[in-house]
């Protein structure tokens, strides 16, 4: 991923991950395959940014977490959007929306 | 830098909980739980083995170990912040919550034990009246005996007399401004094996304005609510107040073994 991607990543991760959450919880080590998946490897989040993100969220009341044991024994911790989260997804995805359209009318026209 | 004996992931987990700086130690354990079971997920994901060079690769994903540390310290204190907020607050309404119940306890007691009525003209008048209205119920295994007292002096009506001739030794026996009582007990004909003559009725004693408020015959009503209000209030105090002793207690436990 290039130096330009990193920095467009770093604007957008919250975003990206509030939506990432809407179909479901999921724990770490799956928002980053199914964040790679999702854009053909465009976008590689790096777990060193992943996990103060998620805490961030959560303290700010937009994810839960929850523990869930594994196969193994073990355990995963499990996000999933409150229902705070849920509520300002639409708007956080509107201004992006706005946001992307009014950088693409600039940047298309060059 | 790895320790002697230690793999990368371990070196990078004990540096990363170095770095969560002043976070309680519950939030740092979480936190390097949640960060193994990644590593161990990385792991599984080739193969389930992982030598030393492809444990620091994997590692390598995450960047500088002091800056992950920092960084998820940072985020969380808003987090630890409002969760100290949360539990003082819980903690100051389950006291408070606790101290109305045990207010209300203690009034109801006060009234069950104190709050008798001073006869009046007027209340005796009404308390006589009640007695002529009453129909109590009997069978052939017992009949129903009535105590009016003020804890010195006992006027007993038993349900064979005429009842003009009961409310007549009533208003004679109690005077204006004595506390009274009335109980209502069930009294066994003959007594019955175990030799008790007696039996008070479950929940008839009471105070003669909710003695008055019964319906006529109501000699087996059961109307004291102050009795369960002050089970329901103590219940109700010590549900809120037990969170907060265990906490205190278990700290003092934890303070002891940290101690010793």
């Amino acid at each position: 991923m290039g130096q330009s991607h990193r920095e467009l990543l770093k604007g957008s991760l919250d975003l990206l991950l509030l939506a990432l959450l809407e179909s479901g919880p999921l724990y770490g080590y799956q928002i980053v395959k199914e964040l790679r998946a999702r854009t053909e490897e465009v976008l590689q989040i790096k777990e060193g940014s992943l996990y103060p993100a998620l805490h961030r969220l959560e303290a700010a009341g937009l994810l839960e977490s929850y523990w869930e044991p594994r196969e193994d024994g073990a355990s995963r911790r499990y996000y999933r959007l409150s229902a705070t989260g849920r509520a300002a997804l639409p708007t956080r995805r509107a201004e992006w929306q706005r946001f992307t359209a009014a950088v693409a009318g600039v940047v298309g026209h060059g | 830098m790895a320790e002697r004996g230690e793999g990368p992931f371990e070196a990078y987990l004990r540096e990363v909980a170095a770095g969560l700086g002043e976070l309680p130690p519950a939030a740092r354990k979480e936190i390097v739980r949640e960060l193994r079971a990644h590593l161990e997920d990385a792991v599984a994901a080739c193969g389930g083995v992982a030598d030393t060079v492809r444990q620091a690769e994997i590692v390598g994903r995450f960047g500088s170990a002091q800056r992950l540390g920092r960084a998820l310290a940072l985020a969380r204190r808003g987090m630890v912040e409002g969760e100290a907020m949360r539990r003082v607050v819980g903690g100051l309404a389950r006291w408070a919550v606790a101290g109305v119940a045990i207010l209300v306890a203690a009034l109801f007691g006060a009234l069950l034990v104190w709050g008798v009525p001073a006869a009046t003209p007027d209340n005796l008048t009404e308390i006589a009246g009640a007695y002529g209205r009453t129909v109590l119920p009997a069978s052939a295994e017992h009949d129903l005996l009535i105590e009016v007292h003020d804890h010195a002096t006992i006027f007993r009506v038993n349900d064979d007399r005429v009842p003009e001739i009961a409310v007549a030794e009533l208003l004679r026996e109690v005077q204006p401004g004595d506390r009274i009582y009335l109980t209502v007990y069930k009294r066994f004909l003959p007594a019955d094996p175990q030799g008790r003559g007696i039996v008070p009725v479950a929940a008839i004693r009471t105070d003669t304005a909710t003695y008055l408020a019964l319906p006529a015959g109501g000699g087996g009503a059961a109307p004291p609510y102050s009795r369960a209000i002050i089970v329901v209030a103590t219940l109700l105090a010590g549900v809120c107040v037990w969170p907060e002793v265990r906490a205190t207690l278990g700290g003092r436990r934890r303070r002891m073994v940290t101690a010793g």
